[in-house]
């Protein structure tokens, strides 16, 4: 028995330190590291000094295939990974993503002991909080000087759609992306009446996707509606 | 000699192989052999709701704020106080515009840059209400705005936060958990709201000489 618990923590020990249980799938050179580094430096520091953000924070691009970017809510690192930068064919989808994760590192400063719990009701409620850093995303890319509609292209672009979102820390990208758009609408409108991603294959998909959901918002805003739009699936 | 087999058993081979080739003669005998499939158009779909209600109208692009210079740090405190009480109980919702009023004289060089009770205007940017879990509630105010002085804007952000009560909803639900279950009855225990009472002292920044921008 000894013998084979023994085996067995050896194989652990072994295997998580094979490339094979690594999250990297492909060899990256320093050049390609520094690169993409130096794109997410500039696009973040100038998102963080046109909006006037006086909260510090720091910007760092990983390796990972995975397709995610995170706020450390103890350090206030914000992470690229690299699986999501491939999925970015501009600048304003780079500025889109990080000006998300801002919002997240900046309500990281609110409440006691200078935002030492402030993780506790992101546990508990966290897609309130996604969907603010959401709508603050949007007017941090606007004051930067970058396009928001490029918010709403890198989520029909590389989010997932899931069933349902009780259980899950995001709401439904469907929902997500008309949520933008309405806020676009209403606050933004001059970027949606001259919008250079109206052509592109990204955002003709949202339209198609959308198609209820806007629907949804015209009803609104040709009866003059206050009430909050509960979006489809 | 054997380049000579070879050759023979590759021809052989081939024929084989292509004598194997199955026709649709289904297709060949019934249907006509000038039908050729469409070529493909790309479909544009339009923002029909955009081209509605918003064509036509001129909103002005926002100005972005990116000819910044902080190492101008001349600045002013300007003490505010709301007109009415400010809250995200009420029916606030973003991009709401809520008044202050200018709760002393603003001197600036010895000049009284800003007198007491001019209105100032500033915009709702972002709402959250409070949430179940003893989750509370945000409430982001910016972009202030006066008529009463000639660059019209001053600087600062109101970011408010409500009572988190999750802190302690959080533990007492695990505590309670192993009667009966009772923790559960704690989840419904909502976060503070964010109330700016009109006695309220707010400070933002007039700043002279740094360029300005919308924000």
């Amino acid at each position: 028995m000894r013998k084979i618990l023994s085996l067995l923590i050896t194989c652990i020990v072994l295997f998580s330190f094979s490339p094979a249980f690594g999250a990297t799938s492909r060899l990256f050179t320093a050049k390609e590291i520094k690169k993409n580094n130096e794109a997410i430096y500039e696009v973040g520091f100038r998102l963080l000094n046109a909006n006037k953000i006086d909260k510090r924070m720091t910007f760092s691009y990983s390796t990972k295939d995975s397709v995610n970017a995170s706020t450390s809510l103890i350090n206030r690192n914000i992470v690229i990974y690299d699986g999501l930068i491939q999925y970015m064919s501009s600048e304003d989808e780079l500025a889109a993503v990080l000006a998300h994760e801002i919002s997240h590192a900046v309500d990281s400063y609110n409440g006691i002991f200078r935002g030492a719990l402030e993780f506790v009701p992101h546990i508990f409620i966290p897609r309130k909080y996604e969907r603010k850093a959401d709508l603050r995303a949007v007017d941090y890319m606007v004051n930067a000087g970058y396009n928001p509609v490029a918010l709403i292209v890198i989520m029909n672009k590389a989010f997932p759609q899931y069933r349902y979102e009780v259980l899950g820390t995001h709401p439904l990208t469907s929902r997500r992306m008309a949520m933008i758009y309405e806020y676009i609408y209403t606050k933004y409108p001059a970027f949606l009446v001259h919008n250079p991603y109206q052509n592109d294959v990204y955002y003709q998909n949202f339209l198609l996707n959308s198609e209820h959901n806007r629907k949804k918002l015209a009803d609104k805003v040709r009866t003059g509606s206050k009430k909050k739009i509960r979006y489809d699936y | 000699m054997i380049i000579r087999i070879f050759l023979i058993f590759i021809m052989l081979f081939s024929t084989a192989s292509a004598a194997e080739l199955i026709r649709d003669e289904l297709v060949e005998t019934t249907l006509d052999k000038s039908l050729k499939p469409a070529p493909y158009v790309q479909k544009v779909y339009r923002d029909k709701l955009v081209e509605k209600t918003l064509k036509g109208k001129d909103f002005g692009k926002p100005v972005p704020n990116l000819n910044y210079d902080y190492s101008d740090s001349d600045a002013v405190v300007v003490r505010l106080r709301p007109k009415t009480k400010i809250s995200t109980h009420s029916r606030l919702k973003d991009g709401d515009v809520v008044k202050f009023v200018v709760a002393q004289n603003i001197v600036y060089n010895g000049k009284i840059v800003l007198k007491k009770n001019s209105e100032v205007s500033a915009v709702v940017e972002n709402i959250s209400p409070n949430d179940r879990y003893g989750v509370p509630a945000n409430l982001v105010i910016s972009r202030f705005t006066t008529e009463a002085l000639p660059e019209k804007t001053l600087d600062g952000e109101i970011n408010r936060q409500g009572k988190n009560h999750s802190v302690w909803v959080y533990p007492l639900s695990y505590f309670l958990m192993p009667f009966f279950g009772a923790g559960i009855g704690t989840t419904f225990i909502r976060g503070g709201n964010v109330s700016i009472p009109p006695d309220e002292i707010i400070e933002i920044y007039y700043r002279p000489t740094r360029f300005r921008t919308g924000l």
